[in-house]
């Protein structure tokens, strides 16, 4: 008996639908986006980012509401857990003198101002949107190639706390993979130690977890978490990345496992400062030379970064902006 | 069902779904708007038309996450195909039914993309975490479910179906159970 030509139809339909989804998953997992996928998204990120920037400036206020609304149990306690807190510190006056001491000291020890930052052509960038998915943690900022953002530049806030790393930029903004995202690495190290360990997001969690830590590192609650100085670190050494919560020593001499809260809230970021500094080489300074027939663009540390030069052949001046970044990572975390 | 306003529906869903709910979390987490608008039109106008919403909504959500392309797309079409194909045996649906169906297409929507997510070797959908995500999406569908039925039965319901070239599943039920 023949089958009705509605059921082939339907059979037909979902196996299109189905090898098509296999086809592009198979595709997208190999190579990336660095293909004409890649292309499609940067294009699809370019149209919306007009849009994300205008639902930031509408959404944000309810947002805000409605996170009140949905979060007002929890607002509560907080508040009340809150009032504790303040009641306990109002008692430890000496303890918070210790504290501030100790917190400037600290930043006085890792300020950038002096060393990095004016080096490293600081790009300063509003928060507009988050993270779409429920499996991944993103922030997009408003900021992108216009800006010379590529893809591999380290973002802090507060200009010396990490938040994560640029992984995909297109004209008028970027996407950035912050520290807690389970796809995110990076090599840090105590104050108090050389030791280096490579951090690690979770998912669900705010958390970055060493699940390795050398034994002779003695780290213990408390300490404070920084970059570490590794070749080809997406990041600068000596950023601040959190606090170490606690640590588990593994038996067999396998080292610790520590469990480091960030220094920030990557939920309630506003601004973000991204540094244009390419691994292993350190901060892109870019000097641009222009002359009524000829412009040259020079990246430097010039080792294996990028220079361009065109001639014109008229005589007028050419206004020149243009800035070339050397090489970015491929890869997808951090080190 | 016309070809734009398909397309029209399509790129609302993905632009809310982008830069508005972001903004409009529960417990942290969004809702799969592309999932339940591909359901709403399974249930409406068959399997092989909210296979094909689902796809393409899918894929455009796709564009915007770091997970693979196509996951999404195939999670969402798998599901809406289902929901069609099992809507065809109900006759008539009561209220209540919508965020039921939003919900449990939430949950088999979630966990289709968790599992080809692990094969394809996501790192972000592993453990509870990855449960207890797509369990409160699921419920965050379920309350967007009725508002989401509500506008595809108003916005997309015509006599013929211009996608599939036939009369809508539903419709075509109630015509032969009348005999």
């Amino acid at each position: 008996m023949a089958r009705p030509r509605g059921a082939n139809r339907r059979r037909f339909v979902l196996a299109l639908v189905v090898l098509t989804s296999l086809t592009l998953i198979t595709l997208d997992s190999r190579s990336g986006r660095t293909g004409p996928l890649g292309s499609v998204g940067r294009v699809a990120h370019t149209i919306v980012s007009p849009v994300e920037r205008a639902t930031n400036a509408i959404a944000g206020p309810i947002g805000d509401w409605w996170s009140g609304l949905i979060d007002s149990g929890k607002l509560k306690r907080e508040n009340r857990s809150l009032r504790g807190q303040v009641a306990e510190l109002k008692g430890e006056q000496d303890k918070a003198q210790r504290a501030l001491a100790l917190n400037l000291q600290l930043t006085q020890m890792v300020d950038l101002k002096n060393s990095l930052l004016p080096a490293a052509h600081v790009v300063t960038a509003r928060v507009v949107n988050r993270d779409p998915g429920n499996f991944e943690s993103t922030i997009t900022i408003d900021r992108g190639q216009e800006s010379g953002i590529e893809k591999g530049m380290a973002v802090v806030a507060f200009k010396a706390v990490v938040v994560g790393h640029v992984i995909n930029s297109w004209h008028g903004g970027a996407e950035v993979r912050v520290l807690a995202d389970p796809e995110s690495a990076i090599a840090v190290r105590t104050v108090k130690s050389t030791v280096t360990g490579i951090a690690q997001g979770h998912a669900g969690t705010q958390e970055l977890v060493v699940s390795a830590f050398p034994v002779g590192a003695r780290a213990k609650r408390g300490d404070l978490v920084i970059t570490s100085d590794v070749t080809n670190s997406l990041y600068p050494p000596d950023l601040i990345v959190g606090t170490v919560t606690s640590v588990d020593v593994q038996a067999a001499g396998l080292g610790s496992i520590l469990h480091i809260n960030p220094a920030i809230d990557f939920d309630a970021l506003e601004f973000v400062d991204v540094l244009r500094w390419v691994p292993g080489e350190g901060p892109v300074v870019t000097t641009t030379t222009t002359s009524t027939s000829t412009t040259t663009t020079t990246t430097n540390p010039s080792s294996s970064s990028s220079s361009t030069s065109s001639t014109s052949s008229t005589s007028s001046t050419t206004s020149s902006t243009t800035t070339t970044s050397g090489s970015t990572p491929t890869s997808g975390s951090g080190g | 069902m016309r070809a734009s306003r398909v397309l029209l529906l399509l790129v609302i869903t993905v632009l809310l779904q982008v830069a508005l709910f972001p903004h409009l979390r529960l417990a942290g987490r969004v809702p799969d708007l592309g999932l339940v608008v591909a359901v709403a039109v399974a249930f409406d106008h068959g399997p092989e038309a909210g296979a094909f919403v689902g796809f393409l909504a899918g894929l455009g959500f796709d564009v915007f996450l770091e997970t693979p392309l196509g996951l999404s797309a195939l999670a969402y079409a798998l599901t809406a195909y289902a929901v069609g194909v099992l809507q065809g045996g109900v006759l008539r649906t009561p209220r209540w039914f919508t965020p039921v169906i939003g919900g449990l297409s939430g949950i088999a929507g979630g966990m289709l993309f968790v599992a080809v997510g692990l094969l394809a070797g996501v790192d972000g959908v592993h453990g509870n975490h990855a449960f207890s995500t797509v369990a409160i999406a699921a419920a965050y569908d379920a309350l967007l479910a009725p508002f989401v039925f509500l506008v595809i039965s108003a916005g997309l319901t015509e006599p013929r179906d211009r996608l599939g070239g036939r009369h809508v599943v539903g419709r075509r039920f109630v015509r032969r159970a009348r005999g």
